[in-house]
């Protein structure tokens, strides 16, 4: 299964290109990069498309304008309702940016829901290298409950660096170690590694198979 | 007084290898570094058990703590994102029982290849090649460097 950092942001928003980003991510230790607004064709990277919105309907307006299947689509997080609505529409694959949304927007029955349809939940470790102090401590607790839902409900995780710079990617070891901080272990951070692989491919992690 | 050999504390070393290439930071801005994201992360009790220290810089550093830390002390250097004001990262190659050992490990530092000026968007930057078609872009100004970081075979700089 091929190790995948869940999001990188290349020029023009951040200080690096994306051909530099995907060295350095091979370097790291990567097979592939999503990497958001990407444009063009770089080997072991793929394209990812962020959409944020208010509500639920604006999203599915802005996935109508989306090209089906060319690119990794994520959509920001919001409220419980806002999430459980996304999680349902076809075509989102990963909910970003859960440590900024309010307490118990994703909640057991968004977990379930997640399981089902197949989409990811991304822990964004940025915070975790750029924050300090009570923020840093916050997101801790936050990835830790979602990490409790995970062992419950098996839906699918993805670790992402989210870097826009080469100087804020991180190696496959010191992910985690950094996963680490939160309480999960190396195989359930290589198991989010590799697990938007699966995702992309639209097939359950388990298959049943008739003998 | 000299103790035991048995009853020495035994230690761990960490190859620490910093980007961008060519950074040199100095080795007391470099411990503050390591201190902070040792203090911040892990708090005062658990940094004091770590007890790093900058043991030398050969183009890349080695860090030394106390053997049963060094996962806690490679989470704190991934944390690292500045060294004296300026921006790093830092990545543990590598760890080691014995001072000895980890320098014998091969680790050349990495050579530039060449430099010239190139613009990029109106503004004229230093181009530096290194290998591995990486090509670091260098603005200097009243205020400081700006780095940008391109390939080789991006438009921007070929």
């Amino acid at each position: 299964m091929p190790l995948i950092d869940g999001c990188i942001h290349p020029w023009p928003a951040g200080d690096s290109s994306l051909r530099r980003m995907a060295i350095e991510a091979r370097e790291l230790g990567f097979d592939q990069v999503v990497a958001a607004g990407a444009t063009g064709d770089v080997p072991g990277v793929l394209r990812g498309t962020i959409l944020s919105a208010p509500s639920v309907k604006e999203v599915l307006s802005q996935l109508q304008g989306t090209p089906r299947g060319e690119s990794v689509v994520m959509v920001t997080s919001g409220d419980l309702a806002f999430n459980r609505g996304v999680i349902g529409l076809r075509g989102v694959r990963v909910l970003k940016g859960i440590h900024r949304s309010p307490k118990g927007a994703f909640n057991h029955v968004a977990a379930r829901e997640a399981e089902v349809k197949g989409v990811a939940l991304e822990l964004d470790l940025f915070p975790l290298v750029g924050e300090r102090g009570v923020r840093r401590q916050r997101v801790i607790a936050r990835y830790r409950e979602l990490l409790d839902l995970y062992r419950r409900y098996h839906f699918p995780l993805t670790l992402a660096s989210n870097a826009r710079s080469i100087l804020m990617q991180r190696s496959i070891r010191d992910i985690v170690l950094l996963a680490r901080l939160f309480g999960m272990e190396e195989e359930e951070a290589m198991a989010a590694l590799s697990s938007l692989d699966t995702v992309l491919a639209g097939r359950s992690p388990v298959q049943v198979v008739q003998g | 007084m000299t103790q035991l050999p048995s009853l020495r504390e035994r230690r761990r070393y960490l190859l620490v290898r910093f980007e961008p290439e060519g950074v040199s930071p100095d080795p007391r801005e470099l411990y503050a570094a390591v201190a902070e994201a040792c203090t911040a992360l892990w708090g005062d009790v658990l940094a004091s058990e770590i007890s790093p220290s900058v043991m030398a810089w050969e183009g890349h550093a080695i860090i030394r703590c106390r053997r049963g830390t060094e996962d806690r002390l490679a989470t704190a250097i991934a944390t690292i994102t500045t060294v004296g004001g300026e921006r790093v990262a830092a990545r543990t190659v590598t760890t080691s029982g014995t001072l000895h050992a980890i320098r014998s490990r091969p680790y050349p530092p990495v050579e530039l290849l060449r430099e010239r000026k190139v613009s990029v968007g109106g503004r004229v930057f230093l181009a530096r090649a290194y290998p591995g078609q990486k090509v670091d872009l260098v603005e200097k100004g009243i205020k400081g460097e700006e780095r940008l970081f391109f390939a080789g075979e991006d438009g921007e700089v070929r």
